[in-house]
């Protein structure tokens, strides 16, 4: 009984260090960056890179979103809906741009001068340059 | 209450939609009433228009509905406008009102230049007071803007920075300001604010000027060029689930009342639902008291307002909020035009569903 308790300790605690978030771009001209820069580009700080202009883009409705925000930003889900408020009917920013499926966010990707997006890291394309990779404790 | 209906059925309706990539229209919306438990007690709309509450006689005049159209011409450029279907000044009726019409310059090195009509940045709710769902307390702390100037026509220039983990936006922004009550002329408006952003929490700080001639109603000018100084300081902490709300804003000037403010708040996050307690005081001062055979009057008028109230938001799903609120507001006065039997104090209840899309 206690060794069944270590090995699913064991793999819980696997499974937790293994959900890693990517931050990915379809972009050549940017090779990496920073937490501090993948937060500001997120809550709409800046929308630049090394001065090269970039537009964000995430999947809708993912089990991970929350988390990555929380982690990112310090902020809960409510706290973050109201921040975009002010900031969107104020004319100072937008949230990235909200796509449906992998599918979406690959033509996006493949069609658009410079996009920034994050993603489970398994989800990761052969086409896409990793800048940053999160843990999130899942 | 039927126009209470058809502002939800409509906010709803208009859920946020992309048209195209560069074209989206947004919607927001307050469905809202409120209750006193006395007679001829004044609450003030964010029209900045004042409604007199009759005792257990609901009133719906806080809710409105508003739409925004973002359009971008291309990476540099961007159009804004926005407008509101509300009770608007010095009126009881609902009426359309275009809010913000902005052309939006995206600068390089994280500079923003907005052009056109806005509104004044002076709290850090201020420019958000019709958008019930951008705040967390049933209403916004301040009604009126900068003692009634509360938009422009104008610029703001925005910077945004950061040193270490600390996010710094600075925002200059000036213009021919509106006033929402007199017909004061050549009114001018300058404010800067400075905003820093650690781990969520948030410390803002505004000052500003604003100068205006001030006419009376029956034409005289009575003094040009008058300066009415103000500034703010706000905080926002958040420990894990708790959150500590507290701001102060002041404007003094010689011509009109002036006016000061503050509040505290303490908020605990419970997940979708978020109790809350508030405090606030305002006070008005220097305002002219009328006495008979006296002119002119002495500018030794006051009003003070406590408010302690504490409330409660849900947040149903991704741009829905329902709200409620219990407030107890003490009154205090030495108005010589107010009447013997104006209440000193009254609870007023109120529940909205905010939405923003």
């Amino acid at each position: 009984m206690m060794k069944l308790i270590v090995l699913l300790s064991l793999i819980s605690i696997f499974h937790l260090q293994a959900f890693e978030i990517a931050i990915v771009t379809n972009s050549q001209s940017i090779s990496k960056i920073d937490k501090n820069e993948v937060k500001r580009l997120f809550l709409a700080k800046t929308n630049r890179v090394n001065n090269i202009q970039v537009d964000l883009v995430e999947l809708k409705n993912t089990s991970y979103k929350e988390e990555f925000y929380k982690i990112l930003t310090n902020k809960n889900t409510a706290q973050l809906r109201s921040y975009w408020t002010r900031l969107i009917f104020t004319g100072k920013g937008k949230p990235p741009k909200q796509v449906e499926s992998q599918e979406e966010l690959a033509h996006y990707m493949d069609n658009s001068e410079v996009i920034i997006t994050y993603l489970p890291l398994k989800s990761v394309q052969s086409n896409m340059n990793v800048l940053y990779i999160f843990d999130l404790l899942k | 209450m039927l126009r209470v209906f058809l502002i939800l059925l409509v906010t709803l309706s208009l859920y946020a939609y992309d048209i195209s990539d560069s074209l989206q229209i947004r919607a927001f919306g307050n469905a809202d009433v409120i209750v006193s438990d006395t007679d001829n007690i004044a609450s003030d709309l964010v029209s900045g228009r004042s409604i007199l509450l009759e005792e257990n006689d609901p009133n719906y005049d806080y809710s409105l509905i508003g739409a925004q159209l973002d359009y971008k011409i291309n990476n540099y450029l961007s159009v804004m406008a926005q407008g509101i279907y509300g009770v608007q000044e010095y009126s009881s009726h609902y009426e359309t009102s275009l809010e913000w019409a902005l052309l939006g310059i995206d600068l390089s090195h994280n500079y923003k230049l907005n052009l056109g009509k806005m509104k004044v940045p002076y709290m850090k709710y201020t420019e958000v007071n019709y958008i019930g769902y951008s705040y967390l307390w049933q209403r916004p702390q301040l009604i009126d803007g900068v003692n009634g100037f509360d938009e422009l026509y104008g610029a703001s220039l925005r910077k945004s920075t950061y040193i270490d983990d600390i996010d710094l936006t600075f925002q200059f922004t000036g213009g021919q300001a509106q006033h929402e009550e007199t017909s004061d002329e050549n009114k001018w408006i300058a404010i800067l604010s400075a905003e820093a952003n650690y781990e969520g929490s948030s410390l803002r700080l505004a000052y500003g000027e604003a100068r205006f001639d001030h006419i009376l109603p029956d034409g005289l000018v009575k003094a040009t060029n008058t300066s009415l100084k103000f500034g703010s300081i706000e905080t926002e902490i958040h420990l894990d689930n708790l959150s500590i709300y507290a701001g102060f804003a002041k404007n003094e000037n010689t011509e009109i009342p002036n006016q000061m403010f503050y509040y505290g708040s303490l908020a605990y996050s419970f997940g979708i639902f978020t109790p809350y307690y508030l405090h606030s005081y305002s006070e008005v001062t220097s305002i002219p008291n009328r006495m008979a055979g006296v002119f002119p009057p002495p500018r030794d008028g006051y009003e003070k307002f406590t408010i302690n109230a504490v409330g409660m938001r849900y947040d149903v799903f991704e741009g829905l909020a329902l709200k409620t609120e219990l407030s107890l507001k003490d009154i205090k006065s030495n108005l010589k035009a107010r009447s013997a039997d104006a209440p000193e104090s009254a609870h007023l209840f109120s529940a909205s569903i905010n939405m923003a899309f």
